[in-house]
């Protein structure tokens, strides 16, 4: 199970921290974003330690969605030290999205 | 409840409705007309058959199906859904319940030809209402289609916005309580999103447009049911199973070669699939 993020908790964990992190913006009854959070316990794991990987209800608030141009379901946003670092829409293999984040976390150091 | 529904009556989908008879396992096919083999005027190259024409190969498959008492439907997919550990499979005529499913729908070779579409999927330009249409809560948003599937997606669409306006894209539809317009669409335009729909008569603002042209092809379904896909070809297991339990898939949708040997090859490893998953259910 991903933690699951809040408008209200969400400057704390994710803009205002100082790691590395990864939002998955999904819908409780999308198909696709429920194949997705199978897939980044997986990541969570592989890169625990480096990575911080959350998820955020869209249904229940549209303010933070709107503020990142949410504009299909499921997408990932990559931030680093609260900074959006780049995003990924659609339900994406494992190996898409790990070396999506090797990419963007390469680029950044 | 059957046992297995195959979607697609091509070489694909009959082949794993054969396969499977052969180890007693009764299958329900449904296709909606015989795909793209229909466009080959002489086939020369399958195992036993002197030239023959791709439909007229489709038709004796699915003659032999028949033959071996396997029922095939002739109707229309609109909607897939899981529903607890079963399938659900909504047609133009009837709604079926099945404890797996197999795609085997076949892949149109053209993609939409319009203008922005390639650019603007999934930013403003939308495949399936009920993965996105909650993007769209209480603001004004479009579909694009004048048949049974678009009415489909448009209920859903309904339960987040009743500002709806469709487009048919050229195509005679009325609807009584949404605006239709009939024009037929040249671009959707925006940089970043979707920002209007230009017609051939006029530009229609809308930030959101969901497709539902004519039927629900392998990638519409594969988005209803979270099945993952990789350059829009279905990922499958050894047992040709998708990461969704319960469902396969077999033949054109999986990608590579295109061709009735490995679609026939599929079926059967589908069959071998089913039947280990019905086993251990």
């Amino acid at each position: 199970m991903l933690f699951e993020l809040s408008k209200e908790n969400f400057n704390t964990y994710v803009l205002d921290s100082k790691t590395k992190v990864l939002i998955d913006f999904y819908a409780p009854w999308c198909k696709g974003c429920e194949s997705l959070e199978v897939i980044l316990e997986d990541i969570s794991d592989d890169f625990y330690g480096d990575l911080k990987v959350y998820k955020f209800n869209v249904d229940l608030d549209d303010s933070i969605p709107d503020q990142f141009d949410i504009f299909s379901l499921p997408t990932i946003i990559l931030f680093e030290n609260g900074i959006l670092k780049d995003s990924l829409t659609g339900l994406q293999s494992y190996k898409t999205i790990k070396e999506w984040i090797i990419t963007c976390m390469t680029s950044s150091s | 409840m059957h046992d297995v529904i195959i979607i697609g009556s091509g070489p694909a989908g009959i082949s794993a409705a054969i396969h499977l008879r052969k180890i007693n396992i009764e299958a329900l096919v449904i296709g909606k007309d015989y795909g793209q083999l229909t466009k080959l005027d002489m086939i020369d190259n399958w195992y036993g058959q002197l030239p023959i024409s791709g439909e007229r190969l489709i038709e004796k498959g699915i003659e032999q199906a028949i033959h071996l008492g396997i029922p095939v439907k002739k109707e229309t997919v609109l909607n897939v859904e899981t529903l607890d550990d079963h399938f659900v499979v909504t047609t133009n005529q009837f709604v079926y319940q099945s404890k797996t499913l197999v795609l085997a729908t076949g892949k149109p070779r053209v993609p939409l030809n319009i203008e922005g579409f390639m650019r603007l999927k999934s930013r403003g330009i939308h495949l399936c209402t009920t993965c996105d249409g909650l993007l769209y809560k209480r603001k004004p948003v479009s579909i694009i289609g004048s048949g049974s599937y678009m009415e489909q997606e448009l209920k859903v669409l309904e339960n987040f916005t009743k500002d709806i306006t469709i487009f048919t894209n050229g195509k005679n539809y009325t609807h009584p309580t949404y605006k239709v317009i009939q024009e037929e669409i040249v671009e959707f335009v925006g940089e970043k999103r979707l920002e209007s729909i230009q017609t051939t008569q006029n530009n229609y603002p809308f930030r959101g447009v969901f497709l539902a042209l004519d039927y629900p092809q392998a990638t519409e379904l594969s988005l209803k049911l979270g099945v993952l896909m990789e350059s829009s070809n279905i990922l499958v297991d050894e047992n040709h199973q998708t990461n969704i339990k319960g469902l396969f898939a077999a033949g054109d949708v999986l990608g590579g070669t295109l061709q009735i040997t490995k679609a026939v090859y599929d079926g059967l490893c589908v069959s071998e699939g089913i039947r280990k998953y019905l086993n251990k259910n």
